[in-house]
């Protein structure tokens, strides 16, 4: 073990590990944002109440959660374009190159997530108590107003702890883009190491790069999720008692649930 | 008559809950309906504003058909979505939406059907707030109140949307008894308002106090409609005598 090489790679990581550390953030992000947008219509979708749309959701769930992604990130990248289907080109973006790979990549993440997500939302939608379809229906309101204002809301509180789960999951998923070239983290520390030998040194480093980043993300899951308890918070305490409230985990606390 | 209903008959697949009911009332008046569990009024009170669509039937609403056109057929759901909201309905749960406060919840659909101001709304739901004694309580969510509480808050709701029919589905059934009270009080108050009223209820005195006219329902039918007293002295309905006699 080479203490010196260790500390100076996590102290200063070169330019192509940080730049690899932000492409694993960005790729996440970017498919979650698609996978959450995606997986709202085809909950909906699978909700419907025509059997032929209702069908195809469950179609499309089906496969893509059924063929693991590194298939699916061959397919699109390698296989579409040697079939002579469709090549993906870098793209200029501002002033951000991004990769075909990479574009490949957030497509396939995209996709699955959505699957996955699918199921989540519909799991929320359905949590909600019918007697709020019937309050919003009483009052007039259109079957858009009442998904948008009343029942997505409500079913946040259902939704988002499996959905920081499947976030956590995708942030890690993105190593297995580098069957098809991408220059995340697993594929640059592997370069990295092949090049100097220190295989344990550099996979160390990769590990705990992955710790920092679903640490960040945690931390914003809690956050998150003490937003959602807004009407469950006495409005007269301050936000730091509030929040103490919040994230004390003794057995109390799970009882009674404040 | 102000509104008037006719013939109303419900089928769920092959159970015919609704046999029929017919009624009308001026403006103004309260209806008070009573009768055991799964006679079928709550239904009969959602035929009314077509949260259920009734199979057979028609509502007339100040002269204007609802839900039915005069062929029998059913009108777009957008139609009936807009009548809709001549009806306020209070539910036996409250319903009320638990993730916005007392004031979000009376505002939401001022804002978002009648597209007012938010200001306008705001100010509007202050008035009604005070109206059913729950000012001070305006940025609390509903689970941390009370039921009498939340029921209160419901009914602000439903006013706020300026119906002219209030419906009632058991309001006070999921109380406590200490707090049935304080939301009972706000109904009277509504009554003597003008409020035109139909109330689903158990609550017989209160019933006898309130109502121009009281019902009672027994599977699907129409036991007795009569004038309040009447519809109390009248001994000559054994069903109705039976009913009466269990519950005092």
């Amino acid at each position: 073990m080479d203490w010196s090489f260790f500390a100076d790679q996590l102290l200063s990581p070169s330019d192509k590990f940080i730049r690899a550390f932000f492409l694993v953030i960005y790729m996440s992000l970017i498919s979650m944002f698609f996978g959450i947008i995606l997986g709202t219509i085809f909950a909906f979708l699978r909700l419907s109440k025509n059997f032929f749309i209702q069908l195809f959701s469950f179609l499309y769930i089906w496969v893509f959660r059924s063929v693991p992604v590194m298939v699916w990130f061959v397919l699109f990248y390698t296989g579409f374009a040697i079939a002579d289907i469709y090549r993906f080109q870098d793209i200029k973006f501002f002033d951000v190159v991004i990769r075909g790979n990479v574009q490949a990549a957030i497509i396939c993440l995209s996709m699955r997530e959505a699957a996955y997500m699918a199921e989540v939302i519909r799991g929320g939608i359905l949590s909600v108590e019918q007697g709020q379809f019937e309050a919003s229906k009483v009052l007039g309101m259109s079957w858009w107003q009442t998904m948008y204002r009343i029942v997505l809301p409500q079913s946040l509180r259902v939704v988002v702890p499996p959905m920081g789960n499947n976030f956590n999951i995708m942030l890690k998923t993105t190593a297995l883009a580098s069957v098809i070239g991408v220059e995340e983290l697993f594929l640059t520390t592997r370069t990295i190491s092949a090049a100097t030998f220190k295989v344990f040194e550099m996979f160390l480093i990769l590990a705990i790069a992955y710790l920092i980043i679903t640490m960040g993300w945690s931390m914003l899951q809690l956050v998150m999720e003490y937003r959602l308890k807004r009407h469950e918070q006495d409005p007269n305490k301050t936000i730091y008692q509030r929040f103490k409230l919040n994230f004390k985990f003794d057995n109390n606390t799970l009882r009674d649930g404040s | 008559m102000f509104l008037e209903i006719r013939n109303i008959h419900k089928y769920y697949s092959q159970l015919h809950v609704l046999k029929g009911i017919s009624t009308s009332l001026d403006k103004g008046d309260v209806l008070s309906i009573i009768g055991p569990s799964g006679s079928g009024k709550s239904t009969f009170l959602k035929c009314i504003n077509f949260l259920e669509y009734p199979n057979q039937g028609s509502v007339k609403l100040n002269g204007e058909l609802i839900g039915f056109d005069s062929g029998g057929k059913l009108m777009k759901e957008k139609i009936i979505c807009e009548q809709r909201r001549k009806f306020g309905m209070v539910f036996q749960n409250f319903n009320l939406f638990w993730h916005m406060n007392l004031l979000e919840n009376i505002i939401e659909a001022p804002i978002m059907v009648l597209k007012k101001s938010k200001k306008m709304a705001t100010s509007e739901a202050e008035d009604l707030l005070h109206k059913v004694g729950l000012y001070e309580k305006r940025n609390n969510f509903p689970r941390k109140l009370s039921g009498g509480q939340q029921q209160r808050a419901a009914i602000a709701r439903a006013l706020a949307m300026k119906p002219e029919v209030l419906l009632f589905d058991e309001p006070t059934s999921a109380l406590d008894p200490e707090t049935i009270g304080e939301v009972l009080k706000v109904i009277e108050k509504l009554a003597d308002e003008g409020m035109t009223m139909l109330v689903v209820t158990h609550e017989l005195n209160f019933a006898k106090n309130i109502s121009t006219r009281v019902m009672m329902m027994d599977e699907g039918l129409i036991v007795d409609d009569l004038e309040t007293e009447l519809f109390f002295s009248s001994k000559d309905n054994i069903r109705k005598t039976n009913f009466l006699g269990q519950q005092y």
